[in-house]
Order: C-alpha cells, then structure tokens, then sequence
C-alpha cells in the first residue's frame, strides 16, 4: 500500500466517529431512494401486469336500464375495441358470525367462460357453473376479513329478495384493488364485499334481462379518450346514465395511481433533503480536516506529491464514506423497500406485488451520493490544490474575534465571561454555525414532514364525522321516496331522530369544462349535517342557489356569484342554468350543495329523499342492524362509528412501521449533524476548555460551556426546523397527491407532532452532547499544556 | 505551605518505564520564591504539576497546610486548584476570544476574594491594554495577562512553568518583575521553573533535580532585583 493511502486510512480511523454519523445520512438518503423508488417500481410493475392480464377497461360507465343492443352502437364508437355490457347492482349481505351491515356490490360474469373486459383473478376455487343461479365468486378481502372460503355460503338481499348463495371461488378484481364502499374514503373489508354471479340470475333478480346496467370498454392505443367518453354519455342518456369515467378517474385505479403520485413526491424530496445534509457534513469535516492539516499538505507538495495527487488523498476519504453510505442505504433500503411493499399490499390487492429491488434505483442512489460527495468535497479539495507550500508551513492567520451583537448592543451584564467565549465562537463561523442549526432543522422538519399526515387524517375524520356530519348512521334508500319516508325509518329500533338527504347525479359545465358528481341536499333546518367555512363554523346553505367545494369551483373556474349549468342525470334529466352563491371548504370529494326543497324544485319532483341521516340510541344499534338487513328499503349504511374505528385499525396497524421509519430517519439525520458539531466544537475548543479547568473550573462547569454551545445550536435549528416543517408540510399539501379530487389533505399538525419531532432530534441532541462531555472529562490536562496549539 | 514526600512518578511507555520523578521530597514555604532547575526531561514539569494538583503521583505524599492531597480525586484537586493555586505556562493558554480583562476575569468569576481584574492587569503593568484579545498582544504581553490571571484570585500558591521561555531577554525580564512584584505583595509562594541559571539569583532557593531527583538546595540570602537579572 502507497505511504499515502495508508495516510487516508489513518485519517479515517482517527474520524471513525464522525465518518460513521455522515454515512449513516448517506445511507439514509439512498436507502430512501432504493427502497421508496423501487417499491414504487414494484407497485408500478404489478399494477400493469395485474391490468393487462385481467384486460382492465379503459372506460366506465353505469346507467339505469339499456337493452343489450346499444352495446352494438357503443361498440362503433371510433376507438372502441371491446365492449362488455354487465349487470351491476348493490345489495345487503347478512354472513353468519358478523353483526354490521354489510353492502355489497353485485357484479355479472358472462353466462359462460370469462369476461373479455375486467377479468377476475381467481385466488381460491373456480368460477360460478355456467348459468348457476346460486354460486358466487367472493373478492379476496372481504373473504379474508370474514374468514369465508370456497363451500360456505352467505345469504343476500337482492332488490328486495333474499336468496341464499354459495361461495365456490375467492378472486380480486382490478376494479376493487382498492375496494371502496358506497359514500367512503377508506377500505372496510369487513362492511363491503364484491361479489361474482353469472348473468342470467343476476339479470333476473334486478329485472335486467337483455339489458345492462354497467358497461366497460376497452380502447385502442391511439383511441381519443375525451371524444369516446362523450360519445358513450351522448348513447346511454336516454337510458340513464351518470356519465363514463376513464380508467384514471375510475375509483380504485384513481387511489391507487395517487397514492403512486404520493410515493413518488416522498420518494423524490426526501433524499435530496439526506444527500444535501451529507454534502454540508463532508464539507465541515474536510474543511475542518484541511485546516488543521496545513502543515502535512505542505510537507506533502515540499515533498513533489502534485497538487492533484495531495487533493485526491482527500478526496478518497470522502469516497470511503460514500462507499459505505451506500452500501448500508441498499442494504437498509432493500429492508425497507420490503416493509412498505408489504404496507401497501394491506391496501391494495395487486395479487403480483412483491418487493424487487432495482438495479436501476440501486445505480440512480449511488450517483445521487456520489453528487453529494463531489459538492460536499469541492471546496475543501480545491484549497488542498491550490495551497501554495510555502504558505501552508505557516499557520494560519489567528482568527479575529469581535464582540458579539449581544454586547454591542449593550445586553452583556447578564452574560457570564465564559459565555462570551461560546457567543464569540459563533459568531465568528456564522457560516458553519448556520450550517449545523441547518442540518437539525433539517431533521426536524423532515419528522414533521413524515408524520403530520396522520394528524391531518385525524381531523379530516373529526370535521367530516363530528362537526360536518352528525348522525349516527346514514342510510342510502333503493329509489327516492316522498318525505313520509322519514316516519317509517322513525319506527326502526332506536331510531331517534331522521332527517331527509336526496342527492342528484349531475354534470356541471362552465365553458368548456366539465364535471360529474352530485347535489346534496337536505332541509335547511337540519342539525345532524352543516357545511363548515374556513374557521369550521357551520355555513348556511343557501337559498335558491349552489355551494360549491371549493375544489369542484377550482376545477370548473367559477366563484361565487357565477352560474354554472347543470344537467341532471337522473329523472327527467333537466339542464338548468344554476347560480353558485359562495364555495365552501371540504375535504372529501366534490359536491355541490343546495337546500331540500331547491333540489327537489330543480328536479321537478314534490319534496322527496333517496338517503336520509339517522340519530340513533347506541344500545339499541344491533336491533337496528337486524332490521335494516330485513328491510329492502334501505340499500346501503354509512355508521360513524364503525367507518372511524376502521381507519383508527387501519392507521395504528401501520403506526409503528410508520413511526419507526419517522423516527429513524430523523434520528439519523439529527445523529449525523449533531455528532459532527460535538466532536468538532470538542476538537477545537478542548484547549481552551481544558485551560479552564487548569485555572480551576469544575468539570461541570467547562461541560456547561460546551454543552451551553451546542445547545445554542440544537434549539437554533429545532425552532428553525419546526417551522420549516411546517412549511414543508404546507409545500407537500399542495402536491398533486395530497390535492386530489377525492380528498384534500388539510395541513394539521398537532402539538404531538411538533413535541415528538423535537424530541427525537432533542434526544439525538443530548446523547451526542453526554458523549462530547465524557471526552472532555478525559482529556489530559497536563497533554494540553504542552501544545503550542 | 505545601509538602511533597517521597514523590515518584513513573510513566508506562510499552515495555518500558519512564521515571519522571524518583522519591522527592520538598516543602514550598509561606511567601517563599523558588527557582526550579534542571535539564530537560529532568522531571521539572512532572513536579511543578503535582505541587499545582494538575497531575498525581505513583507514589508518595501531598499535603497543603493541614489537608492530605495524597489519593485526592479529580474532584477535590479541582477545588484546590480553584481556591488555592495559580498557574502560568510557556505558551500563555490565554482564550483567544476573550479580551485581557475578560481572560482576568474568568479566574475572579469564580474566586472567593479576588482583586479586580482590572487591578490584577494594573499590577502586571497592562493597565493600556485592558480590551485587547490576545492575538492583539505581544508575546510579553500575553504572558503578563497569564500573570494577572494567576493572580487575580489572590493565590496562596504561584506556579509557572518557564514564564520566559517564549521571551526576550528584555520583556522576560519584565515578567519576572511582575513575578517578583506579586510574590512580595500578594506573599504567594512562588515556584518558577526556568533553563536559565540567571533567573535563580532573584529567588529565595534555588531546587536543583536531576533525573527526577533533587540534586542540591541553594539558600540565597540577598535575593537580586529582577532588573539587575541579565542573560
Ligand atoms: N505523558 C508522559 N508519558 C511518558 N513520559 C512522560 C510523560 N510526561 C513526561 N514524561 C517523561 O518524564 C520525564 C520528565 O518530564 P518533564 O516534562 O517533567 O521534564 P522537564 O524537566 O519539564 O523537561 P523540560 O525542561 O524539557 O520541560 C521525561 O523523560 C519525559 O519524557
Ligand atoms: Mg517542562
């Protein structure tokens, strides 16, 4: 080995300590990278082969009641390859053993073989016999959340019949990869399930025969979505529908293609943020280690080493720490890759996801830590380079010190003398002092960054479900029905108080652009449901005329005081030119809102209601649940409390994977800055330090001042990180994966979050300061002395 | 004042011991000025700094007044080195960020009846030069500021380890003056470690080791005025 090299090593060994906290970022920051990226990867790669191989559609449509030959005319369509018609239909389902109401979605199979849009992938047993009336399919979440298996059976209430089904396969379905029921935000495998029949029972038990309810289209490649999308509504209005979907609108492909969005924006920030901080560690630790060691540069190019080669010595061990950095980042990112992949397969059934770690992220991470070493490593190589010998067997210039602002400005009685030297330290590296607060900061924000959204979630569900939303249980009714509705579901058990809810279908256009969704309507003196304004006081809906969320008016470009057109896709299918009185701020989806008796008025219809909202005696909710499941009446229920216990289960299952994933890396980050800053705020102040305990200061006393330092630094860069967490929570709220149609993530962040993000790096804090300090209490006093400096 | 017996101390390099001290016995007396010398390596440093309670011997015995030093803690020397010892080293160890007066008054922050720094820089003749960081002062200068922070807490005990070893020969000799001065005002007793024979002629005794023994004990009966002192 060259003398030179074996210089690096030692170099290396002596700053193990340090070299070890910066890898750890580095690691950090690829890990992120190789595991976050190729989980997406992962994701990206099952969701297309789940897609092809099951010939998932292109375009969604539901409607009423159409005769099986519009098929033909839908399929003439330019662009339009394959046309499946289905008969699609909801019912009640009542297992043995489960108390909750349970919705379920009714989809046909073709009489015989498969289907040519929209396959299922079968996990467990076969498809229902071609024509069997009573056999079933049952998707693979709801199987497993019940237990159910092929030769159980479970009965359903279809359109008013009850009629006993056997289960003889278990399949997931493309279109239920992220199996939503009716009116929710989260999965409930326990309260909604898909099941599979052959057509002719289906068709005749909802009064389908030679008719559809549902069709799916697949496209060619170089079909014009928006033109076949306006087509398939022009061709199925009269029959009754609420306007085609393309496949990225189509509920379950939306959530799945965000939360890929999501992972892509995590995937993409957060190692900038770990590569940046390692570039700003290797930069104080090479230029610390470039300054002290002039004397052996110079000896070095006294000796004929080139410049080249003396600046490369230094950079090589800047390449030992990316080296390992990156070798540990694959390594832990191949773990954690693992980890989410898994985390994802709980929410999304893509029967292919496994994890794959690829070489590709593996290559990209390593030239991203590679970047940062050569911007970290720059500055302190070039002065290696450019350091004449002559000047570098000098030592350096001695620093000048000034008084600090504190004292110009005349604040310094209560600055005790040994503080002044702490202050007058930092004051004369603000650049590095700024860098090290920099990195904490950095630390803390990045905790906050990973953890806010469960607080969001939190109070998204707590204005949704308490202060927006009242009721106990909202109930969907089969068709709608005049107002004297509400006395019967008065005469359900329990039942204390109902309240009428009609929603319309609806297209709204502003111009050229156009949406579909829904009016929602209920009696201006309603007390279980209100729209909320920006402060979260209840809003009045508005008399005559439109509130609109205020993403639905983002989205058509129109404010209040606008019209907007409207074409209601139900009914009589009126167009109406409508007036939007003000936008409202809601979380969920995009509605428009609007008095009982306008929306009736609008429809042409007397006062009537397909939903309603229920107050209901919590005692008394079982003997509700066995009547509704006996009453065909009522097609589908919404509880709160069971919708908030289901997200509570769903989000503290992945709590602690969340939390650890949160809390290292924070702790990472922190660890890397704050070790560095002890060990170098120890090299370069032990003399002084121990000068002071030669003249007689306790050891308490001296590791007050260096801890007094670091702790300048520490809540420097904790408070800079709290709101600069709060700023890069605010930056991801507005990125398309958290500003979505379906959802907007409001930006909360509880005081947990904020005291738990400093926490973590607080602790990392005072590990590294308690380590710093048993150092300085061994340091030779008598050693001290003897140096010149 | 302060009494050493039977003091050795050796040091463990690899296989082989290193005897810095090999059973000395001395007593620093009240208001006494001793001149320590001997050549290099003769253990000097080594004895200097287990008078001051900056070091600990392998063997032997240390007592300041009535109080057994010997097998003291780091703890307990800390606090004989904060009521009772003063230091002064070749290379100043003044703190850079901090002025002179500020580098006086880390000692009286902590001193249970010190001068005031200011007078302690006065005495030591720097009164012009109280705002100054050290690196705006002269080798000689820096060295006065060590003085005056040595002896800003009025120490019964003044220790200095070649005051002048970074001087020439015309500002050493106003240290020693400013030495001498302290030693005859304030009655500290005073230990000056020195390669310069010339020096002891301003002492009270002159201790003479060899090594890490004490080779002879000189009494001088007229000590001269550090002005007279030439090298
Ligand atoms: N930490 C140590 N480890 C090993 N040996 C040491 C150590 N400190 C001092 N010594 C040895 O002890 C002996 C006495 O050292 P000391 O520093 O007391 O000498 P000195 O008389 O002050 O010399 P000088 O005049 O050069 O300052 C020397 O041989 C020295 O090498
Ligand atoms: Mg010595």
């Amino acid at each position: 080995m060259r003398a030179l090299h074996r210089k690096v090593l030692n170099d290396a060994l002596r700053l193990r300590g340090q070299l070890v906290a910066i890898v750890l970022v580095v690691a950090c920051g690829v890990a992120i990278n190789v595991g976050m990226r190729s989980t997406m990867n992962s994701l990206l790669e099952a969701r297309a082969s789940y897609y092809a191989h099951t010939r998932f559609g292109d375009v969604f449509a539901t409607l009423v009641r159409a005769p099986e030959r519009v098929a033909r005319q839908l399929a003439e369509i330019e662009g339009v390859v394959v046309v499946e018609t289905r008969v699609v239909a909801a019912a009640t389902l009542d297992v043995e053993g489960a108390d909750e109401v349970i919705s379920a979605r009714l989809v046909s199979l073709p009489d015989r073989g498969r289907p040519a849009v929209n396959d299922i992938a079968l996990s467990a047993g076969r498809l229902p016999e071609p024509e069997s009336a009573d056999e079933a399919v049952v998707s693979e979440a709801f199987a497993e959340a019940h237990g159910l298996h092929p030769g159980d059976s479970l009965t359903a209430l279809m359109d008013g019949q009850l009629q006993r089904l056997r289960l003889v396969g278990v399949a997931n379905a493309p279109e239920y990869t992220y199996a939503l029921g009716p009116g929710s935000l989260f999965p409930d495998d326990r309260r909604f399930g898909v099941l599979f029949l052959r057509r002719a029972p289906l068709a005749a038990a909802f009064d389908l025969e030679g008719a559809f309810s549902d069709v799916s289209l697949r496209l060619a490649p170089d079909a014009r979505v928006p033109m076949v999308l306006s087509r398939v509504d022009e061709l199925l209005e009269p029959y009754g529908g609420i306007g085609a979907v393309a496949r990225e609108d189509q509920v379950s492909a939306f959530f799945l293609a965000n939360e890929l969005i999501q992972l892509q924006t995590f995937s993409r920030a957060l190692p900038i943020l770990f590569l940046a901080v390692s570039a700003m560690l290797l930069n104080v630790v090479l230029g610390r280690l470039v300054a002290t060691q002039r004397p052996e540069i110079a000896a070095l190019k006294a000796l004929g080493y080139r410049d080249r080669e003396v600046g490369w010595h230094y950079a090589e061990l800047a390449g030992l720490v990316i080296f390992g950095g990156t070798l540990c980042g694959v390594l832990v990112g191949a773990q954690i890759g693992g980890w989410m992949t898994n985390m994802y397969g709980d929410y999304y059934r893509l029967p292919t996801l496994s994890f794959q770690l690829g070489a590709r992220e593996v290559l990209e991470g390593t030239v991203a830590a590679l970047i940062a070493a050569g911007v970290g490593t720059f500055g302190s190589v070039r002065r290696v380079v450019r350091l004449p010998p002559a000047e570098a067997l000098r030592p350096p210039a001695p620093p000048v010190y000034r008084a600090t602002l504190l004292e110009r400005l005349g604040l310094d009685r209560a600055v005790p003398t040994a503080a002044r030297m702490v202050l007058r330290e930092l004051e004369r590296r603000p650049g590095r002092a700024l860098l090290s607060a920099a990195g904490i900061a950095a630390a803390t924000a990045l905790a906050i960054a990973n953890s806010f959204t469960l607080d969001s979630i939190n109070f998204m569900l707590n204005v949704e479900y308490g202060l927006s939303k009242r009721d106990d249980v909202q109930v969907a009714l089969a068709e709608p029905r005049d107002l004297g509705v509400l006395s019967s579901l008065l005469d359900l058990p329990g039942v204390r108080r109902a309240e009428p809810l009609r929603t319309a279908p609806v297209r709204f256009i502003a111009g050229t652009r156009r949406k579909t969704t829904a009016i929602t309507a209920w009696r201006p003196d309603s007390e279980l449901v209100a729209l909320l304004d920006r402060d979260l006081a209840p809003l009045e809906l508005a008399p005559g005329g439109l509130i609109l969320s205020r993403k639905l008016g983002e989205l058509l470009g129109v404010g209040a005081g606008d019209r907007v057109e409207v074409e209601v896709l139900e009914g009589r299918r009126r167009r109406l030119e409508l007036p939007v009185a003000r936008l409202a701020e809601t979380f969920v989806g995009i509605g428009a809102y609007a008095p009982l008796h306008d929306l009736c008025r609008w429809l042409g219809e007397t006062e009537s209601a397909n939903g309603a909202l229920l107050s209901v005696d919590g005692a008394q909710i079982d003997a509700l649940h066995a009547a509704i499941e006996n009453t065909p009446l009522i097609t589908g229920l919404v509880e709160r409390d069971a919708v908030l216990a289901n997200v509570r289960t769903m989000l503290d299952e992945n709590l602690g994977t969340m939390l650890t994933i949160t809390i290292g890396f924070s702790l990472a980050m922190a660890f890397g800055v704050l070790y560095n800053a002890a060990r170098i705020t120890l090299a370069e102040r032990s003399r002084d330090l121990a000068s002071l305990r030669v003249l007689g200061f306790r050891r308490r006393e001296v590791a007050a001042i260096l801890v007094g330092e670091l702790a300048v630094l520490l809540v420097l860069g904790v408070v800079m990180g709290l709101f600069a967490g709060r700023g890069l929570a605010g930056l991801l709220v507005r990125t398309p994966g958290f500003d979505t149609e379906q959802f907007r993530m409001p930006l909360v962040i509880d005081q947990g979050t904020y005291a738990l993000s400093a926490g973590v790096v607080l602790a990392a804090g005072v590990a590294c300061a308690w380590s710093a300090r048993r150092r300085l209490d061994r340091v030779d006093l008598v050693d001290v002395l003897k140096a010149r400096d | 004042m302060v009494r050493l017996r039977g003091v050795s101390k050796r040091y463990q390099m690899g296989a082989t011991v290193v005897h810095a001290l090999r059973g000395v016995d001395l007593d620093l007396l009240a208001g006494e000025l001793l001149v320590l010398l001997g050549p290099s390596g003769s253990g000097k440093s080594t004895l200097l700094n287990i008078l001051g309670g900056l070091d600990v011997p392998t063997e032997g015995e240390l007592t300041y007044g009535d109080h057994d030093l010997t097998g003291a803690g780091p703890d307990e020397l800390t606090e004989y080195r904060r009521r009772h010892v003063g230091f002064v080293f070749q290379f100043y160890n003044l703190i850079p960020s901090l002025t002179a007066v500020e580098n006086v008054r880390l000692v009286t922050d902590i001193s249970e009846h010190p001068m005031d720094a200011a007078a302690a820089l006065d005495l030591v003749g720097l009164s012009e030069r109280l705002h100054h960081y050290p690196a705006q002062l002269s080798g000689g200068e820096q060295q006065r500021v060590a003085i005056a922070r040595a002896v800003a807490k009025q120490p019964q005990l003044l220790l200095c380890d070649e005051p002048t070893g970074a001087l020439d020969v015309k500002t050493g000799v106003l240290v020693l003056e400013a030495l001498h001065r302290v030693n005859r005002e304030l009655g500290s007793s005073t230990a000056i470690i020195t390669h310069n024979e010339a020096i002891g002629s301003m002492a009270d005794r002159v201790v003479r080791l060899r090594d890490g023994r004490i080779a002879s004990v000189e009494r001088n009966a007229t000590p001269a005025p550090p002005s007279d002192i030439a090298w």
